[in-house]
């Protein structure tokens, strides 16, 4: 796995577990990551759209339009039960690395 | 770099060759854009709104790498395919359309026309009596309607014709003017061969067929050879020949059995022509 797909799928990973409480639209997705990872994850904005429209045309995510609290339209996305799936899968193959990670920093 | 918002969102959009994509991403990149400025001025007052722009397009980061990735993932193919379904999807909802009309009309697919053709068929041609012989004429407009098999039977007109040049050569005819009115649930049949018996009320049964040399039968027209029934009604024309004297109504009963119905014309109130 290249460095930039690592990157992806991580990405991914943190997107569909936001996107597991609650649906929300892109900017919100950028707030929240930012907010939540107390500004480690701060992506370049444009970045989260391959993301989204990846996991979308996987069908790991959907996508609604709907007018925001200013009236203009928005896309919502939320997590498919098929995303919920995936999802479980990676957070565990993420503890399995995180525990390698510092069981090895533990030991150093 | 300074780049402004529409050169920012062509540049990242300007590599997706299917339109409906291309212009749903741009309009979605423009939101978060928008999103983004309009928090940046909630936070810094200060800030002008040409700066909180410039800012917000400058986090967005490099349109180019971007503008590659979302053109990979709409290719145009995958757009065109969906169109394709689209175009599929309805005409198979238009063959569907096709497929019920051709179950209740039969020929149809041959006599396009026969729609309108059954609904507003002209049967004056048929109508016998030529005024050179026509003795009589009684006008009758009988209530009731008839269920069969789904569809709704009703006489809108009788005509009851006395013609030929004098006594005793002279006969009755009955012209009966059907109006027949299919629901959905019906099924598609010929009414014509569902008629089991036509009589009178002085007990003369009526077969179907041709001149049997002066003695009573009766006949049906419509605008379709074949009697088949079309689905948005038609009219039908039932001729009784050689109907006697005194005759007070007349009934035509279709189908038989339990499942005999009768649908009774009263020739007693005459009315205007």
């Amino acid at each position: 796995m290249s460095k930039k797909d690592a990157q992806g799928g991580s990405v991914s990973m943190l997107v569909l577990a936001l996107l597991k409480s609650q649906e929300m639209y892109g900017y919100q997705i950028i707030e929240e990551l930012d907010r939540r990872s107390e500004g480690v994850f701060r992506l370049k904005e444009g970045t989260l759209y391959p993301v989204l429209h990846g996991l979308e045309k996987d069908r790991l995510v959907e996508a609604r339009e709907a007018a925001s609290p200013s009236g203009r339209p928005r896309r919502y996305y939320r997590v498919t039960a098929r995303g919920l799936r995936v999802l479980e899968e990676q957070e565990k193959s993420w503890e399995t690395y995180s525990r390698a990670v510092t069981a090895i920093l533990q030991g150093a | 770099m300074n780049m402004t918002k529409w050169k920012w969102l062509n540049m990242a959009v300007g590599k997706i060759r299917f339109a409906p994509d291309r212009n749903a991403v741009y309009r979605e990149l423009e939101d978060h854009i928008e999103d983004h400025k309009a928090a940046l001025l909630a936070r810094t007052p200060s800030l002008t709104e040409a700066e909180a722009e410039e800012q917000a397009v400058a986090a967005m980061g490099d349109p180019e790498p971007l503008a590659e990735e979302l053109a990979k993932l709409h290719r145009p193919w995958l757009g065109y395919l969906w169109r394709l379904s689209q175009v599929l999807l309805v005409l198979a909802v238009l063959a569907l359309a096709a497929v019920t009309v051709l179950r209740f009309t039969g020929d149809i697919g041959t006599r396009p026309g026969y729609l309108w053709e059954a609904l507003t068929w002209d049967y004056s041609e048929y109508f016998q009596a030529k005024e050179e012989v026509l003795r009589s004429r009684a006008v009758y407009r009988p209530a009731g309607r008839l269920e069969v098999s789904g569809y709704t039977v009703s006489v809108k007109e009788a005509t009851l014709d006395a013609v030929g040049p004098d006594d005793p050569y002279s006969y009755r005819l009955l012209y009966l003017d059907l109006r027949i009115r299919p629901s959905w649930r019906g099924e598609c049949m010929d009414l014509r061969w569902a008629v089991s018996s036509v009589t009178d009320s002085l007990g003369t049964v009526y077969p179907l067929g041709t001149d049997g040399g002066g003695k009573p039968w009766w006949g049906w027209r419509d605008a379709d050879s074949w009697g088949d029934l079309a689905p948005l009604g038609q009219k039908a024309l039932v001729t009784l020949w050689y109907v006697p004297e005194g005759v007070e109504w007349v009934e035509l009963t279709f189908g038989s059995g339990e499942l005999a119905r009768t649908l009774r014309v009263d020739l007693t109130e005459e009315v205007e022509p």
